[in-house]
């Protein structure tokens, strides 16, 4: 604990974690509305375009300046926002394939401007690496100062323009008609997203910025359902992320931070995945069990409700039954007053009926409608209406009572069973 | 209410994908009225309609409402996509949809009021949907998922609605609110506008009729336009020079119009 304590007493250290989690959450905001548009892969793309402007900006400074940096990487950032929505409105070439090309061109520029850099003798040259996969440490105060300031632009135009993000992702059409300015929003959105990428290339670098971008909002999807939530969330989380990661960067000096980062929202999205209460495996899960219990009892207690339908017998003695019911459902029939126990006997209650008879007659009435509405051959129907009857409600026996006209009997020539 | 009509399209011409799918559109829908848009599919309703509402720019021709330019009058129009254009896993309750009718474009900074949340409340309840507007969007059937968007455009205290198949994909209780709630709206003097492929229907829901098949076949009163060889004109087959003509265009990047011509 000591050698922590350590590096929490480092000067920077503090500067450093507030401003990497700062930014971080503002990219993640941005990337939140670039999700939710669809264009995760535009994040990617902007950040590997943007390497030119990085290395050309240390080119043209001579030294590690954040300010020269950061403005040549806006630039070819809206160079290449620019260059693949021009190749894409001009050519017939699709949306993604442009990106690709302009990606991979402008990275390929930007590797060699970078070998140059690294050749040229300069002061820091060797610095330049860190802007790939990032080195939070090795952030100076006045660094952390251009970025935030940056940071700070980005989070006023989104408080300004949040109406305008809300209802152009949601809802295109409809926007425009209200006089929103449709292509005017997209291309803010596009400096957003650049001025956002390049606010995380010391912290995070390039080539994994794309993944703070999508990944928070991501995450935040799979726990909240509404905007202000997915926003909440996903800049809380992108910030303890990036927290992690800052702290790692001082005790591993050699360790690059982006990774780290990334790595810790990947683990943040497996848990999600399992645990999320929306869609999570583990609710998929107990909502299959749920179902097939339901499905149990209520063959159960149709099955009943088959044999007093034949022989108008109530009782049964349960060791005798064909399909005997589980102790689950037995038990959830006695708790509901489907059936009484009396010793080795069950007793078909009056509620019990009631619940057989409204199975049966779900399952009649799909038949029917299979039968006559979709015109399927009468020894077909059954299997489907084996599932039906299950999922029937009282809306939906009502809207098919309507449409087959209350009918009397089934494609089989039962009778279906209306309640006395 | 003054005797302009309420939309005005003159000789519209409207590609879709730079192939033209609408020719020389001349038509007028007078106010106050329930307005159909008929026609079989692929006949160029949506076209039209988009058109109306400057979603897509037209090749020729153009569409004047309340007599004026549409960005004159927008805040009196509103529009109602097709259920399916949107993605109704978007991440927001039903308030928060009808709450976008209230959005203003010209403000920066704009915050929702009490003024806007009540307006949205009250278009709501005319929906019949207020119990729902905690709901997530996701959770509700195509036919709320209808009366919500309903709901937002009534948020907007337009004149004129122009609605894109409301009635697909609907269940019986929904298509009843819907329509009685558009009657409601036409006895209150809007003007609502629909883009609906169903005859059987059309006749008895519409008061006004523009039949299309790529080109206007009729316009008028629904008795008028209801006459056997108007619907077969408009519905038995196609025009087969009109649709070549048309991919030829599309084929070989043509313009409909001719550089520096213009529209009387």
């Amino acid at each position: 604990m000591d050698s922590l304590w350590t590096y929490f007493n480092h000067p920077n250290f503090w500067w450093v974690l507030a401003g990497t989690t700062f930014l971080s959450a503002i990219s993640a905001l941005v990337g939140t509305f670039t999700y939710l548009q669809r264009k995760s892969l535009m994040g990617d793309a902007i950040a590997h375009g943007i390497l030119p402007g990085v290395a050309g900006g240390f080119l043209l400074a001579g030294e590690k300046n954040a300010l020269i940096i950061m403005i040549g990487a806006i630039v070819w950032g809206l160079l290449t926002v620019s260059s693949i929505d021009w190749i894409s409105r001009k050519t017939h070439l699709q949306n993604s394939t442009a990106m690709a090309v302009v990606l991979s061109a402008f990275f390929g520029l930007g590797m060699m401007l970078l070998t140059v850099v690294q050749t040229s003798g300069l002061p820091d040259a060797s610095g330049i690496n860190s802007f790939l996969f990032g080195q939070a440490a090795s952030m100076l105060p006045e660094d952390l100062l251009v970025y935030s300031v940056f940071a700070i632009v980005v989070a006023f135009v989104l408080a300004a323009i949040y109406p305008h993000l809300s209802i152009i992702s949601f809802d295109r059409a409809a926007a425009q008609s209200i006089g929103f300015n449709v292509r005017r929003i997209d291309a803010v959105l596009s400096i957003l997203v650049v001025a956002a990428t390049a606010i995380g290339i010391q912290s995070i670098g390039l080539i994994l910025m794309a993944a703070l971008l999508i990944t928070p909002a991501a995450i935040a999807r799979m726990w909240s359902s509404r905007l202000i939530g997915m926003l909440l969330f996903s800049g809380a989380i992108a910030a303890f992320a990036a927290g992690i990661g800052a702290v790692i960067s001082f005790t591993a000096p050699a360790m690059p931070t982006g990774p780290w980062i990334v790595l810790v929202l990947f683990i943040f999205t497996l848990i999600s995945m399992v645990i999320s209460p929306q869609r999570g495996l583990l609710k998929q899960f107990r909502q299959q069990k749920k179902n097939q219990n339901i499905i149990l009892r209520e063959n159960f207690i149709k099955r009943l409700y088959h044999q007093w339908e034949k022989s108008g017998q109530t009782t049964f003695i349960l060791n005798e039954l064909k399909d005997k019911p589980s102790k689950r459902t037995l038990r959830f029939a006695l708790q509901n007053d489907w059936i009484h126990q009396v010793g080795i006997t069950i007793h078909l209650s009056e509620k019990g009926l009631r619940e057989g008879r409204r199975i049966t007659r779900a399952h009649r009435l799909w038949e029917l409608y299979l039968s006559r509405t979709l015109r399927m051959r009468d020894d077909h129907v059954h299997p489907s209406a084996e599932v039906m009857e299950h999922l029937i409600g009282d809306d939906l026996e009502k809207e098919l009572l309507r449409t087959l006209g209350y009918p009397q009997t089934d494609p089989h020539q039962r009778d279906i069973p209306y309640e006395p | 209410m003054s005797n302009v009509p309420a939309i005005d399209i003159h000789n519209l011409t409207a590609s879709y994908e730079r192939k033209p799918v609408l020719w020389e559109i001349d038509c007028q829908f007078p106010q106050g009225k329930l307005i159909g848009i008929v026609g079989p599919n692929g006949s160029g309703k949506t076209t039209l309609l988009k058109n109306i509402m400057g979603l897509m720019k037209p090749d020729s021709g153009y569409v004047k409402i309340f007599g004026d330019k549409l960005n004159k009058v927008r805040h009196r129009v509103s529009y109602v996509p097709q259920r399916e254009s949107v993605d109704w896993d978007f991440p927001a309750d039903v308030m928060d949809v009808v709450l976008m009718g209230r959005y203003n474009p010209k403000k920066l900074f704009s915050r929702i009021t009490q003024e806007d949340r009540d307006i949205a409340i009250e278009a709501l309840k005319r929906v019949n949907m207020l119990e729902f507007s905690k709901r997530h969007i996701s959770q509700l059937s195509g036919g709320q998922q209808q009366r919500v968007f309903i709901a937002r455009s009534l948020a907007q205290q337009a004149d004129l609605y122009l609605m894109d198949e409301p009635f697909v994909g609907v269940d019986a209780a929904s298509e009843d609110a819907i329509l009685s709630l558009l009657t409601e709206m036409k006895n209150n003097g809007k003007t609502v506008v629909i883009v609906h492929h169903d005859l059987q229907t059309a006749y008895e829901y519409f008061d006004y009729i523009a039949l299309l098949n790529t080109r206007l076949v009729a316009c008028g009163p629904t008795e008028e336009v209801f006459t056997s060889e108007l619907l077969q004109e408009a519905y038995g087959g196609r025009l087969t020079v009109l649709s070549r003509i048309g991919e030829l265009i599309a084929k070989k990047d043509f313009p409909v119009r001719e550089k520096g011509q213009k529209d009387n």
